[in-house]
């Protein structure tokens, strides 16, 4: 705080021309004056000095003397406050008051910065010629007061409408040209015309001064209640007290709850909204890694193009029949004996042209996490059992629990593995399974 | 002379500055903030006004030769 201490030097010299006697005998006064007192205190008695107050004599340590000040002091340094009483508040009020307050405050606290010194001047421009028009019989001491307080208000007032309307501001700037051209008698009169709801209250008593522009306030904001109104008050008249300059502005948003909550809600969706984005972006990252991997295992090139050998072989087995359907109705006109040999010669026809292209190319597959060996074999042969022929035609799988995918193998032709019956067959493929597994003790 | 003294603290009060005898004490203007109490008596919710109060704090010298005495 930058608070003014007037020391020992300048309070003499303040004393010396008060009294209007020499700085020493001011000094010795002072010195004599504190010296007695001190000396009444240690002897435990109570000293009072008319004018400044009571010193009492305490038993505490830390803070022996205490110092009660006169009513007349106390009454002139509470001067700019003396209007108000402790107010009783009602249970549920508090919400109120915080609302009223913390954006009245605010708003004066900030108005006060933002005043640029020559309006002011404008505003004394204003105020002085009308002093003399109202003639009002006011207290010696209230009237250096009044235009102190008058410089305060009307800035903060008129900044407080402007906020309501743009109007009311730019009209109370246009009166400090006005007034200075015309006479003092008159000057106030076209001032009330111009200026809008602020001005109006002007020439009048300083209580209808402050009270029009709440009330002005007040009809602007209907929802606002009578509590709302008397605290919204109470904030003005602090403001125009001299030492409201000098208070410390609150930050009074931490206190006010509706405002602490928006913005910890924000603060948490903003969270949220982070927290999501970087859960997508390690998503789409896991996801583009593990889907090449995946493809890596399931889709080589050459899957696509075995699974294309696989439907060539299943197209060439309907051929087959196709063929016996188309020449059924041919053979419909010869005797079955005929219909009979005319089949087996289609059938051989189409065996041979196909025959010793399955022998020719060697088939293959591959095989995945979903097609693994007795899959493999279900499909080629019909018989999940086999895939040990197909193990066996292919020796570098190893242990074929272990086989990794996209491993291609060799899919033996039937007839290299099979032997005259079914049972046969499948006695051949147990037997071969057991060595196996005895080989991988499984 | 000492209506003049008296004077001298009035201004300073009314100015919220303070007035600082050498090996006495300070007085000082201290301005309170408005502030909401509860009265515990009746248990309501006051809204206490603003309020400049004159204080005195004592010198430490004064305070050391007051508690010298005292024992």
């Amino acid at each position: 705080m930058n608070k003014e201490t007037i020391n020992l030097p300048r309070l003499i010299s303040l004393i010396a021309e008060g009294a209007s006697v020499s700085p020493a005998t001011a000094r010795r006064f002072l010195h004599d004056l504190f010296a007695y007192v001190e000396n009444c205190l240690a002897d435990g008695e109570t000293v009072k000095i008319d004018g400044i107050g009571e010193f009492v004599r305490s038993d505490d340590s830390a803070n022996p003397v205490l110092f009660k000040a006169d009513a007349d002091l106390a009454a002139i340094a509470n001067e700019p406050f003396s209007a108000f009483s402790a107010v009783t508040l009602n249970d549920d009020a508090v919400a109120e008051i915080e609302n009223v307050n913390t954006p009245a405050i605010e708003q004066a606290a900030v108005v006060e910065e933002q005043v640029p010194e020559p309006q002011e001047d404008q505003v004394i421009e204003v105020s002085e010629p009308e002093q003399p028009i109202v003639s009002e019989p006011v207290d010696e001491i209230e009237e250096p007061a009044q235009p102190e307080a008058e410089v305060q208000t009307e800035p903060i007032q008129s900044e407080e409408d402007s906020v309501e309307n743009d109007e009311v501001v730019e009209t109370a700037e246009v009166p400090a040209p006005v007034v200075p051209e015309q006479e003092p008698a008159t000057a106030p009169e076209p001032v009330l015309d111009e200026a809008g709801t602020v001005e109006v209250a002007k020439p009048e008593e300083e209580e209808e001064a402050e009270t029009a522009p709440v009330e002005n306030g007040l009809a602007e904001k209907p929802d606002d209640e009578n509590h709302a109104a008397e605290q919204k008050e109470d904030t003005r008249r602090y403001a125009q007290a001299p030492g409201y300059r000098k208070l410390r502005h609150r930050d009074y948003s931490h206190n006010h709850p509706a405002q602490s909550a928006s913005r910890n809600s924000s603060g948490h969706a903003m969270w949220l909204v982070l927290g999501v984005l970087i859960g997508l972006i390690i998503g789409l990252i896991g996801g583009y890694f593990a889907g090449k991997t995946m493809q890596a295992y399931e889709l080589p090139d050459d899957d696509t193009a075995l699974l294309l050998e696989d439907t060539d072989l299943l197209a060439d087995a309907d051929p087959v029949q196709e063929v016996k359907a188309d020449t059924i109705p041919v053979v419909e006109h010869q005797a079955v004996a005929q219909n009979e040999a005319a089949e087996e010669v289609k059938e051989s026809a189409k065996p041979a042209e196909q025959a010793p292209a399955k022998a020719a190319e060697p088939v293959y597959d591959t095989i995945t996490s979903s097609r693994y060996l007795s899959i493999l074999a279900r499909d080629h042969y019909g018989v999940k059992n086999y895939w040990i022929f197909i193990y066996q035609a292919n020796p570098q799988l190893g242990n074929p629990n272990q086989v990794r995918p996209g491993t291609r193998v060799l899919i033996p032709a039937r007839e290299s593995f099979e032997e005259a019956t079914k049972e046969q067959t499948d006695a051949k493929a147990r037997k071969l399974l057991n060595q196996l597994a005895k080989k991988y003790k499984f | 002379m000492l209506e003049s003294f008296a004077n001298v603290v009035r201004n300073s009060a009314t100015s919220l500055s303070a007035v600082a005898i050498p090996s006495f004490g300070t007085f000082e203007a201290v301005k309170y903030d408005e502030e909401i109490v509860n009265d515990r008596v009746t248990g309501k919710r006051l809204l206490l006004p603003p309020q400049v109060v004159v204080e005195f704090h004592p010198a430490a010298m004064l305070r050391k030769r007051l508690n010298k005495t005292n024992e």
